[in-house]
């Protein structure tokens, strides 16, 4: 059943990345839709999951774009596995949407910088390119994650936290 | 029972984690090369071109109203320079007849519609609702009412990828309308893009309208590229470093045409 729930997450994610990410775009800056995506399914489900659902929706995503097949399989399954380990420490067990929307924004960080350094074009300077497509997109994507996961009902999260992960075969 | 459990888990996680890298880096370094449209990728662009095709025709409906003062406006300014243009045609006709030249024949245009886009660093290609099934071809040029908007990279059965000119890999023959000067158009990033080849003395001024020049046969020829916004000699050594601002708005494009006669036909 899980299942289909991650199958619909990743499709409305991939729907609002291709279709609406634009309409909510900043001087250029958009969300990253698939990231969050990933992330909460890696928090759900476990980091194991976690990361094949990173690979799949990066190998989509590199088919979609027509740039480096492999950059966001690499970049995401990456990712998510550390979303999932992350959320696995008791300390982070408090405010639920705060942390995990703030572990996201940082692992926007880290996504970005990756992917810019695997699709690198120094055409408009180091200092711009780092800025435009690094840093304020990771920003930008904290802020869709807070929003997006303080609609998230507390009892979904107090599942995600207390509930041992199952084995993933 | 339960830890012996955990343990199996946590090295599947590790063992998962290292399958997906070394998938990822194989396709990294091994699919990239002969990189074609299969059978996965071709789904991919199908499932996710219909999944985007609703929001787009719900988007298409915000701002008719604004859109159409707009195109009326447009409209009537466009009428003006039709009838001052058709003069001009008929007179070139006539001299080209005169000339011997060949007639050029008009270009057959395929109407698409921007069902998809996607916004990462130097890579920001658009996906149309128009494919093989409706005579689309990889190379074909792409245009919109304002200039060039790029050319097809792949396509399915009813959908295409276009590169568009704001690509980092996008680069063109182009020309200086005024005087038929000529040098390579590429995106330099940021909403400008940079005419090279053209020396110091070469009289490129600010407000030059920059076309396509055709002679590198994936682009037609005279399709616009945008108007000279800057020009700084200052460290450029042999060359003009001209900056290019586009023309065609390429946020909030919608409505794009393919020429099914393109030059790039040529190529293949």
């Amino acid at each position: 059943m899980n299942l289909i729930y991650y199958m619909i997450m990743a499709a409305v994610a991939l729907g609002l990345q291709h279709g609406v990410s634009d309409l909510v775009a900043i001087q250029g800056v958009t969300p990253d839709f698939l990231l969050i995506a990933v992330c909460a399914i890696a928090l759900y489900a476990g980091r194991g999951q976690g990361t094949i659902w990173g690979a799949a929706v990066g190998f989509i995503e590199d088919s979609l774009t027509g740039g480096l097949l492999g950059s966001h399989a690499f970049v995401l399954s990456l990712v998510a596995f550390i979303a999932g380990s992350v959320m696995s420490y008791r300390s982070l067990q408090s405010a639920y949407s705060l942390n995990a929307g703030l572990i996201v924004g940082l692992l926007a960080l880290v996504h970005n910088l990756l992917i810019y350094l695997l699709n690198v074009h120094g055409a408009a300077g180091w200092f711009t390119g780092l800025l435009m497509a690094v840093f304020l997109p990771a920003v930008y994507t904290l802020f869709w994650a807070l929003i997006i996961f303080a609609v998230v009902p507390e009892s979904i999260w107090e599942k995600i936290y207390k509930t041992e992960p199952s084995p993933l075969f | 029972m339960e830890k012996s459990k955990k343990k199996n888990s946590y090295w599947w996680d590790w063992l998962i984690l290292f399958g997906a890298l070394t998938l990822s880096l194989a396709a990294l370094f091994f699919a990239n090369e002969a990189r074609t449209l299969g059978g996965l990728h071709t789904l991919n662009l199908e499932i996710v071109g219909r999944m985007t095709a609703p929001i787009a025709r719900i988007r298409g409906y915000f701002g008719l109203a604004g859109e159409n003062r707009k195109l009326r406006e447009l409209n009537a300014v466009l009428q003006l320079k039709n009838a001052q243009m058709a003069e001009a045609w008929y007179e070139n006709s006539r001299l080209r007849q005169l000339l011997g030249f060949r007639m050029t024949a008009p270009y057959d245009l395929i109407a698409a519609t921007v069902v998809g886009r996607q916004k990462q660093p130097g890579m920001e290609p658009l996906i149309l609702d128009a494919g093989a099934a409706q005579g689309v071809r990889a190379n074909m040029t792409v245009v919109a009412a304002d200039g060039l908007v790029g050319r097809i990279l792949s396509v399915s059965p009813t959908r295409s990828i276009v590169q568009r000119f704001d690509d980092r890999a996008f680069s063109c023959a182009a020309l200086v309308q005024r005087n038929r000067l000529e040098g390579m158009f590429k995106w330099e990033g940021y909403n400008r893009g940079l005419l090279t080849g053209i020396f110091l003395s070469g009289d490129v001024r600010k407000g030059d309208v920059i076309v396509t020049s055709g002679t590198n046969s994936i682009y037609v020829p005279g399709l616009k590229l945008g108007v000279v916004s800057l020009i700084d000699d200052a460290e450029s050594g042999m060359y003009r470093r001209i900056f290019v601002e586009p023309k065609v708005d390429i946020t909030r494009l919608r409505e794009v045409y393919i020429i099914r006669d393109s030059a790039g036909e040529m190529l293949r």
